[in-house]
């Protein structure tokens, strides 16, 4: 096999361009489905995913892909480093993580992404804020429906 | 599933205009939708905890709403219920003499060594909280309090009470064994819950001049829900264990006439009717031996010798109502895990786990106690401590008065709505 057949070149929105093995893009449905379809050369147009989030997503391939093929690292190694990866993104970098693993349809990153928001989500109001929606109850409603739910607020 | 995704597609459009602008402004580097879809919205909330959830139901429709119309899957837990005192093991006398009892869950701490550990969290303080009737199923706990049906949903923290039956059967003259036994069933195929009754009262078992009687009741759990009296034209039998529901059919075992012959009775909880009755083998006590689910049918294990030969059988029933008998021997090297255990008065068996694992407990009075996880398949056994409980929980400094029965939640974590 050539050298061209085993990688694979990936191009983000603002056209940047990330040469990988075939082995860590096909982690992705989206691009395993592009790939067997055969009506793209070797290099993929990604048109939903920046640069900056597709670097990430590649790192997070990368990292999966090498413990998938010859089983290096314990799988708490590899939970670690999912930990790791996740703990110091920001707001608007995880939320484009979400939209990027759920385009290129990769479910371990749509679960760990979604699980990491889930977890740094405290209060309502970082969550509305997350997801970019406004409270809809009416002070009545809301007083209403936390007077039967008051056990879940005492820590 | 269609349906409830239009109404949060409804709720998303009332958008938070001004902030929309704001978010963009912040992001606008990375030009994308501003916006998260709403199946996505959905794994996020499928991941919160569910206390968090259940402070969000208050604050946001979203929320709210996906509260009232999912029950997701999730991460399995085990329940113990603590109950203070010896004289509240029987819940008919909790009614007469209410005493503190706790709910606890059990969180793991896997340490990476063979025996594993758990801690106990606790949960909610109830007033009767109880006893070896309590069935689990799919996140819901049943539980029999002053011969009323309670269902608890630990995940919501909402508990309902049945109302009592009114049954024609009077009430237990002395030497007569009477029961009222609760069954709590799903029917997967409407997606409904169902609380089966038993009212059973059996003459004095040494004289057994007179034939047992039965009354049989269904409650479905909705609004305005009421028990429901089922005809039943077989013999009247005397439930003797907990029921297990498999696959929208509910089994338990019970005995015919005088305890002479035991009879796995079997409840389909869509039609609400009771198919048939199988006699068990000679071999089998139902009165010690567990009934459980294994491969999507009832079977009963056979855990009596378990501690001290290492031998276990397991009855299954068979289509066309036949059992059969496969035996077990443990590892030799396994034993050991049955060595420190004086004060163990006897293994009981729980239930199956998700995996096919049978969950053994054991009736102990003391902390540090264990649970077992037996891999049928792998012929495995693995062995979970539970560590002590904080003395402050009851304000008392020894352990000695606490009776304790270990639930595995292990389906689900149910965050259904309860009608009431």
């Amino acid at each position: 096999m050539s050298k061209s057949e085993k990688k694979i070149v990936l191009k983000s929105l603002d056209n940047e361009a990330f040469e990988v093995e075939k082995a860590v893009a096909l982690q992705s449905q989206t691009i395993w489905v592009m790939c067997e379809d055969k009506c793209v050369g070797n290099e993929i147009p990604l048109e939903n995913v920046t640069g900056q989030i597709l670097a990430k997503v590649i790192d997070y391939c990368k990292k999966h892909a090498v413990v998938d093929g010859d089983g290096d690292e314990s799988s708490e190694e590899l939970k670690n480093w999912d930990t790791e990866f996740t703990k110091n993104m920001d707001q608007s970098t995880l939320f484009n993580m979400i939209l990027a693993a759920n385009y290129l349809n990769i479910k371990s990153l749509l679960n760990l992404t979604c699980q990491a928001v889930a977890d740094k989500t405290k209060t309502i109001d970082e969550f509305h804020t997350f997801l970019n929606i406004e409270n809809n109850f009416t002070p009545e409603e809301e007083a209403q429906i936390c007077q039967e739910n008051l056990w879940a607020f005492d820590d | 599933m269609a349906k409830y995704l239009a109404l949060f597609s409804s709720l998303q459009r009332k958008k938070r205009r001004g902030k929309v602008g704001r978010k963009r402004r912040r992001v606008d580097v990375l030009v994308l939708p501003e916006e998260i879809p709403l199946e996505l919205q959905i794994e996020i909330m499928a991941r919160l905890p569910a206390k968090s959830l259940m402070r969000f139901k208050c604050l946001s429709k979203l929320c709210n709403l996906y509260l009232t119309v999912t029950s997701r899957p999730r991460q399995p837990r085990i329940y113990t219920s603590l109950v203070h005192h010896r004289a509240c093991i029987d819940s008919t006398q909790v009614c007469h003499n209410p005493c503190e009892s706790a709910l606890l869950s059990l969180s793991s701490s896997s340490n990476g060594a063979e025996d594993d550990e758990m801690s106990l969290d606790q949960d909610l303080t109830l007033p009767w909280m109880g006893g070896h009737n309590t069935m689990v199923l799919r996140g819901l706990i049943l539980n029999t309090v002053c011969r009323k049906a309670c269902i608890y949903n630990p995940a919501t923290r909402q508990s309902v009470t049945l109302p009592a039956i009114k049954s024609n059967i009077s009430a237990p003259q002395i030497d007569d064994l009477n029961t009222v036994a609760y069954f709590l069933g799903h029917d997967p195929v409407l997606d409904q819950y169902k609380v089966v009754c038993t009212v059973a009262t059996s003459p004095d078992i040494r004289e057994c001049t007179t034939s047992a009687e039965s009354e049989h009741w269904v409650f479905v759990l909705e609004a305005g829900g009421s028990w429901k009296r089922i005809e039943f034209d077989q013999n009247p039998h005397f439930p003797t264990t907990r029921g297990v529901c498999i696959n929208g059919v509910i089994y338990y075992l019970a005995s015919c006439s005088c305890f002479l012959d035991s009879v796995l009775v079997n409840f389909d909880v869509r039609t609400e009717e009771f198919n048939m009755i199988i006699d068990l083998p000679d071999e089998i006590d139902s009165d010690i031996m567990g009934l459980i689910e294994y491969g999507g049918k009832p079977a009963i294990f056979d855990q009596t010798i378990l501690r001290d030969e290492g031998l276990v059988d397991l009855w299954e029933l068979g289509d066309g109502g036949e059992w059969s008998k496969k035996s077990l021997v443990l590892q030799p090297c396994q034993m050991h895990l049955f060595d420190d255990d004086d004060d163990i008065d006897e293994l009981v068996v729980e239930s199956t786990t998700r995996n096919g694992e049978v969950f053994l407990t054991t009736y102990a009075w003391k902390f540090p106690r264990y649970v077992l996880y037996y891999d049928l398949q792998k012929n495995d056994i693995r062995k979970v401590t539970i560590r002590g409980i904080p003395d402050h929980w009851f304000g008392k400094p020894y352990d000695y008065y606490f009776y304790s029965y270990i639930k595995l939640m292990d389906k689900s974590e149910s965050i259904m709505h309860l009608e009431t």
